[in-house]
């Protein structure tokens, strides 16, 4: 596969050099894709790892060399069946490769301030009606970051794209086609089978940022053997009775490093991305930059979230939104209780984390139950009930993923089938409860004399 | 995520399975339709790849199934590798009675969605939720326009079937054309 020529270099901490195609470039000197300098990818957690002030423009860039690597390697492994079942040239896999490569330097251009720290304020959807569904075709939820990095690369970036000299002499790529691979709901383009390295269970996304933050944190947990990976994805055709279509998969010689993957999310999971103060900064974060957005609203602005993705000159107003401008609003004191617990470090205190059991449906309930008891009884001690989304249904999804013959064309089951490892990790939800830093100590005698209650009722009842 | 919508979504599975012994891409399949089509209040969030509507969170949560005895799966050999089938574990009833107000609100869509799906191969389904996913998510204005964008996904399908596919959704009330 010949690919188009590199005309810079990047020179990246995780990856080494990372290098541009003319269109890359022109992307990447872009002013929306440069405003990414200014949003930290993991918001506030600087407070705790005094590393982690990197950006989601080294990661954008990273997540841009890990999926071409991806890619790369799939084309090396399964060229046959590419060719095969989608009717690929050589041409035809150069040209996707650069489809591929955009679509995962842009899947974050549409990140608001600090990251997922305040995409909560992000502003709802208005339900749409729809010739051919009999119903409200899109439901009243709230737009994601995606949504926005695909209205970014339809509205500002498509003449960059469309028009650029390579693109338009060459390769004719569209930016449906780009979006395709990062939104949700587009489906346009023929090279949607790529998605899964973009957004997948073995995703160049997760893989880059475990890297990074994990070498920014100056921690260990995140590491695992990139390399051994991407020499063991493949495209496998599974049975027709499971799927007709091929699926990216790994190859069994993969199996420890895929494992070390997982182990890798987890523990970022329950140590970096869940680290209590962390937590509690985003919920600061979150209040005080509503705060801000209700003030900009008094001067004449109707909305209460971000400017919405669906119009230009809206678009244009959300780009304005970057950390620095929620910074310097904090520093002027407009971000109100929340901004000033930020700026001088009194953040809401945990008084518990309270784990579930995922033992047996029995045990899953009764921890459940336990739980919303230790709540109810600290009442109004309680700042902040933080429940993330259970582990279950994030940290792991690459345990499903499928597991092939080292020849890469039989299906010879899934990862979690095959990993003792994987049965071995509990994956019950977290909860973790906050109080003030005045009401934090009484908050957890509290806890602590109701857990001795708990656990004599325990016994007295058996 | 709040634990009773972990019940309910365990008890759906223990339901569904409980009714016909359905492979992986079935689960998912029928889940999609619930909550897309009938508006189970399921919380995934469905994405569009080429093997049709998908949500990592499905699959996490048969894993769950099985971890809490709710579902036991059954290797199937296939002459190109294996699958899995999945029925009701131990603990089914234990989770469907969690879930009971819930199962029994949506058991006319449970019904519905084995009745005219369980026994479809992995490839019809793919094939029907993806056109689905198209109709309801990406508003082509006439049915034309809805063949050219599955054709773009699913390019080995003919004009011809696909418009079967579209006409047998409208039959079941899932979808209309442009004039009804």
């Amino acid at each position: 596969m010949k690919h188009d020529q590199f005309v810079c270099e990047i020179r990246c901490p995780v990856h080494s050099f990372i290098g541009l195609t003319a269109l890359e470039r022109a992307i990447v000197d872009s002013p929306s894709f440069q405003r990414l300098r200014r949003i930290k990818q993991l918001a506030w957690t600087d407070y705790v790892y005094p590393g982690t002030s990197h950006t989601r423009f080294e990661h954008s860039l990273g997540v841009m060399h890990l999926a071409s690597r991806l890619y790369e390697a799939v084309v090396r492994t399964s060229e046959d069946t590419l060719k095969e079942v989608f009717g690929y040239t050589e041409a035809g896999l150069a040209r996707d490769w650069q489809v591929v490569r955009l679509a995962a330097l842009l899947h974050d251009v549409g990140h608001p301030p600090f990251s997922h720290a305040t995409e909560s304020l992000l502003p709802i959807r208005t339900p749409g009606s729809n010739p051919l569904f009999p119903g409200a075709a899109v439901p009243a939820e709230r737009y994601a970051h995606e949504d926005y990095s695909v209205a970014i690369i339809q509205t500002l970036l498509r003449d960059l794209i469309e028009e650029h000299p390579q693109n338009r002499r060459n390769q004719k790529i569209t930016v449906a086609e780009v979006s395709a691979l990062i939104s949700k709901r587009a489906a346009s383009g023929v090279s949607l089978f790529w998605k899964d390295i973009i957004s997948g269970q073995l995703d160049a996304d997760r893989m880059d940022y475990l890297l990074r933050d994990s070498l920014h944190a100056g921690v260990s947990y995140g590491r695992f053997d990139l390399d051994r990976i991407v020499s063991s994805v493949c495209a496998v055709r599974r049975p027709e009775e499971e799927s007709a279509e091929p699926k990216i998969a790994i190859m069994k010689g993969g199996i420890y490093a895929a494992e070390a993957l997982i182990i890798a999310r987890y523990w970022m999971h329950k140590q970096v991305y869940f680290h209590k103060t962390r937590l509690a900064c985003d919920c600061h974060l979150g209040k005080a930059v509503a705060e801000i957005l209700n003030e900009e609203r008094q001067f004449g602005n109707e909305q209460v979230y971000y400017p919405g993705p669906d119009r230009k000159e809206q678009l244009e107003k959300f780009l304005e939104w970057d950390d620095y401008r929620v910074m310097g609003l904090l520093a002027s004191d407009y971000g109100g209780e929340h901004g000033r617990r930020l700026m001088s470090r009194d953040h809401y205190r945990l008084v518990c984390e309270l784990e579930e059991s995922d033992g047996t449906i029995a045990e899953l309930n009764e921890s459940t139950e336990r739980n919303n008891a230790i709540v109810q009884e600290l009442g109004s001690l309680v700042k902040y009930d933080c429940q993330p989304k259970t582990l279950w249904y994030k940290v792991n999804p690459a345990s499903e993923l499928v597991l092939v013959d080292d020849n890469g064309r039989e299906v010879i089951g899934l990862l979690s089938e095959h990993s003792a490892l994987m049965k071995s990790i509990n994956l019950g939800s977290l909860r973790f409860v906050y109080a003030d830093k005045s009401d934090a100590e009484i908050a957890r005698q509290r806890y602590k004399e109701f857990l001795k209650r708990y656990k004599k009722g325990a016994q007295d009842a058996v | 995520m709040p634990s009773n919508v972990v019940f309910e979504r365990l008890g759906l599975l223990a339901e569904l399975t409980s009714k016909a012994t359905l492979g992986r891409t079935a689960i998912m399949k029928l889940l999609f339709f619930l909550q897309e089509c009938k508006g189970v209040p399921l919380r995934y969030q469905f994405s569009l790849y080429s093997y049709g509507p998908f949500d990592s969170d499905v699959l996490a949560d048969i894993s769950a199934a099985e971890r809490l005895n709710v579902l036991k799966s059954s290797v199937v050999y296939y002459p190109s590798g294996i699958g899995y089938e999945y029925s009701p574990g131990a603990d089914a009833k234990s989770v469907e009675n969690l879930a009971q107000d819930f199962i029994h609100e949506h058991k006319e869509n449970v019904e519905w969605a084995l009745n005219h799906f369980a026994r479809k191969t992995a490839a019809e389904l793919e094939f029907l939720s993806t056109i689905f996913f198209i109709a309801k998510y990406q508003n082509p204005s006439t049915v034309a326009k809805l063949v050219d964008q599955v054709e773009m996904v699913k390019p080995h399908f003919s004009t011809d079937h696909i418009r079967r596919g579209f006409e047998e959704l409208v039959n079941l009330g899932m979808l209309r054309t442009e004039s009804n």
